[in-house]
């Protein structure tokens, strides 16, 4: 984690990020408050009904983080190191990688998604055996899904040829 | 007067039942293994093996099953400490410290306190139930809604000490939580609450949340750098940990096994609460509470024996007045109901040698989880020699496989995915995870019990003062939630002087 308390030196880019991050959760915040205006009104006279917990939290949540955009902006500057060469193509494309895993796992199957992501991820973070990979991938994911579906009785989804 | 001779009997009984001593063996076994994989409970493990246990006698059946619960208690903080991935809601507060200590290249230490800890946490737990069950009992009937709002509060309030550098960031990351633990049905009318129309989202996915935050933000971040390596973390030394480190953290874990008793016999009150609740006071108490976070061994044994002293308190409950004090001890009810039994005060009286001799197998669970901890942790600990390419990818398939298993559902993993980017951003940008964490297991707790008391109390607020117990936990939130608050303006002011 980086130690980013109020006082500390911030490089642009945390600076640039905390802030951003800041504004989303205000406006997360703010969406509550405003989608609590649909729920029902309280109807016992000994309840405080079902927005008065989401309402409070929010605006807690939101005078929490002006003042902490504030201390954000005025916490000292900082010289910013140059990231490691494509870390954020990297973080960006496993992330794309589970998510394509999510959306194939109930088409695919299991075992079959789950190596064909191992193979993708083995090769995003740099390792270029072809076969050494490939034989780990499948490995991997054929110990897991047994581990799961045999062991603990998990009903992971498989591919089933001819359905559909 | 305790008839120490129904106990000696019971110790008999058992050593002369091998069968029971294999059973409970083999239940820590697979309780370690089920609790140290992400998304895999000692509920789960319990209410999987439950069925094995039909055609067995009552005694292997019961220590089968006491054994995937104890063993499941303790198995989270291993993939906490090695990989910071819990692999229980109570081990996400031993990640804080232990997971910093792999990182200083002392996971051996880490490890044998966490195995030591929680032996002594749990053996403690069940003298406890052996000798004080009856006394103790009457004090779980004493809380009520209030007394558990007061308990929720005060759970919250350990935010602030467990926020890290800026007490700010960790307020909003456990406001958020409180925020996100809002959605599902509201407890009192049923009305679903920001749920889009997904039925999935009735009830707030708290593991999916935790492992997402913790176990895919982790594995995001070594996407970054796939070199950066844990170094020297990635050989294990000396595992049983050296006797001046262990004597240091005894008071704590004293303290901590205490106060995991108590948790485990309020109802709703589990293995995470205490995990939480004894980190804290575990860092009131230091002489250096500011180490605490940065790899303090005594977060460590703190969580530890909190959360496995919670064992004995959820089963006292159980056993003497047959509330279960939360989900597995709930399944075990079953269990000893299926076996004939029927627990309450009577169970004491009709079957008190199996129930001795049960009490004997508890203390032998912990007995071989302490060996067995140990021996396994020189396996467990080859992951760390395994390549950050091999190791990353394996954890995150683990992830969505883990979270899938919660409740087979694919939408599970969304939100896991979700909560693994929103926890990649809050760790680069310098917001601790572990509050959200913490709101969510209180948050639920807190506003249904408010709620509750209001209803009970026909809408007045008097139960915030009138009742002792909530009343000393309300004063003790407010003290734990400004003194860090008060020293950090304080510190801050002083820094300001100094610079001026």
């Amino acid at each position: 984690m980086n130690d980013t308390g109020p006082d500390r030196a911030l490089t642009p880019g945390d600076r640039a990020g905390a802030l951003v991050l800041l504004a989303v959760v205000t406006v997360v915040a703010v969406a509550a408050i405003v989608l609590t205006r649909d729920f029902p009104p309280n109807t016992l006279p000994t309840d405080v009904g079902p927005a008065r917990f989401p309402v409070l939290h929010a605006v807690v949540l939101i005078v929490l983080c002006a003042i902490c955009a504030v201390e954000t902006v005025r916490a000292p500057h900082a010289a910013a190191l140059p990231p490691p060469p494509g870390a954020r193509i990297r973080v960006a494309l496993a992330v794309a990688a589970v998510a394509v895993a999510i959306a194939a796992m109930p088409h695919l199957g299991f075992p079959v998604t789950a190596a064909l992501f191992l193979y993708a991820v083995i090769w995003l973070m740099g390792r270029r055996q072809i076969l050494g990979n490939a034989v780990y991938a499948v490995a991997a994911s054929a110990a897991i899904w047994l581990l799961f579906s045999w062991g603990l009785n998990v009903p992971l989804p498989v591919l089933e040829l001819g359905a559909g | 007067m305790f008839d120490f001779s129904m106990l000696f009997q019971g110790v008999a009984t058992l050593a002369s039942s091998p069968l029971a001593l294999v059973m409970a063996a083999i239940g820590v076994v697979i309780g370690i293994f089920i609790g140290a994989m992400p998304g895999l409970t000692a509920t789960m493990g319990v209410a999987i093996l439950l069925p094995f246990t039909f055609g067995m006698d009552p005694l292997p059946g019961l220590l089968l099953i006491s054994g995937v619960f104890f063993g499941g208690v303790y198995g989270g903080s291993v993939t906490a400490i090695l990989l910071k991935i819990p692999g229980t809601p109570a081990a996400a507060a031993t990640a804080m410290d232990g997971y910093a200590l792999t990182e200083k290249g002392q996971a051996s230490l880490a490890l044998g306190t966490a195995t030591v800890s929680s032996f002594i946490g749990g053996t403690g737990s069940v003298l406890v139930l052996i000798f004080l069950a009856p006394v103790l009992a009457g004090f779980a009937l004493n809380f009520s809604a209030p007394e558990s709002f007061a308990l929720a509060v005060f759970g919250l309030s350990i935010i602030s000490s467990i926020s890290g550098a800026s007490p700010v960031k960790g307020l909003i990351a456990g406001m958020l939580g409180l925020l996100v633990a809002t959605i599902g049905l509201d407890p009192m009318g049923g009305f679903p609450r920001f749920t889009f129309g997904f039925p999935d989202l009735y009830e707030v996915p708290f593991i999916p949340v935790m492992i997402g935050l913790f176990a895919a933000a982790e594995a995001f971040k070594t996407m970054e750098d796939p070199a950066r390596r844990l170094g020297q973390a990635a050989r294990l030394g000396r595992l049983l940990p050296p006797w001046d480190k262990l004597r240091s953290v005894l008071p704590t874990i004293g303290r901590s096994t205490g106060l995991g008793v108590l948790m485990g016999m309020i109802p709703g009150a589990g293995a995470d609460v205490a995990a939480f609740v004894s980190y804290n006071e575990a860092k009131r108490f230091s002489r250096n509470p500011e180490n605490f976070g940065k790899g303090e061994l005594s977060g460590v044994a703190a969580c530890e024996s909190g959360a496995n002293a919670c064992t004995g308190g959820a089963l006292l409950t159980m056993l003497t007045l047959g509330i279960p004090g939360d989900a597995v001890t709930a399944i075990m009810l079953g269990a000893l109901t299926l076996q004939g039994l029927q627990p309450g005060p009577l169970l004491f009286q009709q079957h008190a040698d199996l129930v001795f001799t049960l009490f004997a197998g508890m203390i032998f669970c912990y007995v071989a989880m302490l060996v067995l901890g140990l021996g396994l942790m020189r396996v467990m600990g080859n992951v760390l020699k395994v390549p950050p390419a091999l190791l990353t990818p394996t954890i995150l398939v683990l992830c969505m496989v883990g979270t899938y298993a919660l409740n087979n559902s694919m939408f599970d993993v969304g939100v896991m995915l979700v909560a693994g980017i929103a926890g990649y951003f809050m760790q680069k940008y310098g917001f601790p995870a572990s509050p959200v964490v913490l709101a969510l297991i209180m948050g639920p707790m807190a506003e249904a019990n408010f709620r509750r008391a209001l209803s009970l109390s026909n809408g007045s607020l008097d139960f915030l003062w009138t009742r002792p117990i909530t009343v000393a936990l309300l004063a003790l939130a407010l003290l734990t939630l400004f003194l860090p608050l008060l020293r950090w303006l304080w510190q801050r002011r002083g820094s300001r002087h100094r610079a001026a």
